[in-house]
């Protein structure tokens, strides 16, 4: 097995080693995070490997796209020497399941969000966004058109567009077990993105008093947190939920998350603390020598980058203060 | 002009098995060394010489096995007017070959993987590549016993 792996992934992790060597370190991070503004941020991006990026645009405000563009760029190198190329595709579902939200909400309700320009189907969805809803099963690859259809089937039934969020949520996580049934490493990172996805569905359902039964629909399957006792817990009071969800092993997360919930009312602290918790799990990565978990390590390094280069370009264009900013930036994998 | 018995035919084969698991363990670690070294080449070309260096270290023991290969060689004069060799001796020196055959054959993948991990620290640190080597050598330190042990083997036996 050992040196299966060896076979395998000799060269790539050979590779992800040297191209890590380019990923920002803290001092370039330090030196971004306490930058005047965002322009002197952009100043520092160009010494690095956004340096190109950087170059092609006029202002920091269109910035945020060419990030994406960076990170399609990184996606495709990535792909090209992966011994699985379909990994990388586990890693770019999100996207897809996005500009499919997009699309699908953009029909059903009238909501209106901006699509990704990354991804499996990022070249489809815009045309799509302007025919007919019953094109849109037609002309998806098979897995996406299966998803679309159950979740169709089911929003005609509720009426709910919140099932559109839901369902598509969990046609996702379904796809994402399919690519990475071969890996422990991968199923555990899963999970625990499941247990956030739930933690969050359960305490923004509290909030707007919805139904048992729209629960029962709308929490994933396959997280550490089985589904049966997250239900059970939402009979209780929100204070009684954090208390039983503290049982679990993301006890600190969760005592520390619904804290600055009931302080203001987001959850965006909850999610800063659960990427620091999926980021420390990464680390392990570092001291594997040959198989999928340093490459995999390298795909998260660079979401975790783009991120974070984004939550400091916001920050600083709507000026607020370094200190504030410091605290909502992730731990970097490197 | 001696003909080639039993005893004979027993030492070529201990010459035939010191060369070649060597020789195959050699090739398959400096096999994985040099498919991470391409890996950090491609990124970071100016590492070549390091990587390299490392690459060269699971290549010893193919070195060793050929070495004592030759002392067999030379011992029953294979090359040059053979000697008589009898069945128990020729059994002898297959014995002796053996320490290298098995260790040399063995340690270098083991060395191979150390060196190869060896490359991922100096993709990162190139500053520390004399610790890659160390890492290396010292698996290095168990081919060179089996080496020893069958100069030594031979040398009684022969």
């Amino acid at each position: 097995m050992e040196s299966k792996a060896v076979n395998k992934y000799a060269y790539s992790v050979g590779r992800v080693r040297a191209l890590e060597t380019k990923l920002l370190d803290r001092d370039k991070i330090e030196k971004m995070i306490d930058a005047e503004d965002a322009e002197a941020v952009l100043h520092i991006l160009s010494e690095t490997e956004y340096g190109d990026r950087v170059a092609e645009v006029k202002s920091a405000e269109e910035f945020e796209e060419t990030l994406y563009r960076y990170l399609k760029r990184k996606y495709a190198v990535i792909k090209s020497f992966y011994p699985d190329p379909e990994l990388v595709d586990l890693f770019t579902l999100k996207y897809d399941f996005h500009n499919l939200k997009v699309l699908l909400k953009s029909k059903l309700s009238d909501q209106r969000a901006t699509l990704i320009d990354l991804g499996a189907i990022a070249d489809v969805v815009p045309e799509l966004m302007k025919g007919d809803i019953s094109e849109i099963s037609k002309k998806l690859p098979e897995s996406y058109a299966r998803a679309v259809e159950r979740v169709l089937g089911e929003f005609n039934i509720s009426k709910d567009p919140q099932i559109i969020d839901a369902g598509l949520d969990a046609e996702m996580f379904n796809l994402m077990f399919e690519f990475a049934s071969k890996s422990e490493f991968l199923l555990k990172l899963l999970q625990m993105h499941i247990d956030l996805a739930n933690i969050k569905i359960l305490i923004r359902s509290k909030k707007l008093g919805k139904s048992k039964k729209f629960l029962e629909y709308a929490l994933l399957e396959r997280g550490g947190l089985p589904k049966d006792v997250l239900l059970k817990m939402y009979d209780g009071s929100l204070d009684t939920m954090t208390s039983e969800l503290c049982k679990s092993e993301y006890e600190e997360i969760i005592a520390d998350g619904a804290e600055h919930y009931k302080k203001d009312g987001s959850l965006l602290w909850l999610e800063k603390l659960f990427d620091d918790f999926i980021a420390e799990h990464v680390k392990k990565a570092k001291y594997i020598t040959f198989g999928l978990e340093p490459l995999v390590g390298y795909i998260i390094a660079n979401e975790n980058e783009v991120k974070l280069i984004r939550t400091i370009l916001i920050g600083k264009l709507n000026e607020i203060p370094s200190e504030q900013i410091k605290k909502m930036v992730r731990e970097g994998y490197v | 002009m001696v003909e080639i018995g039993l005893g004979l035919a027993l030492a070529t084969l201990g010459a035939a098995l010191a060369v070649a698991l060597p020789g195959t363990g050699s090739a398959i670690g400096t096999r994985i060394v040099g498919q991470a070294g391409a890996g950090v080449a491609t990124e970071s070309p100016e590492k070549f010489g390091m990587i390299l260096l490392l690459q060269a270290l699971p290549g010893t023991q193919g070195i060793y096995g050929l070495l004592t290969g030759f002392i067999v060689i030379m011992g029953t004069g294979l090359l040059s007017g053979l000697q008589p060799v009898g069945a128990e001796q020729g059994l002898a020196i297959l014995f002796a070959c053996l320490p290298v055959a098995i260790a040399g054959g063995l340690s270098a993948p083991a060395q191979g993987m150390v060196a190869a991990a060896g490359v991922s620290l100096i993709a990162k640190r190139p500053e520390e590549v004399g610790k890659a080597i160390i890492f290396a050598a010292m698996v290095e330190t168990f081919a060179v016993f089996g080496l020893l042990a069958s100069i030594l083997l031979l040398n009684g036996v022969l």
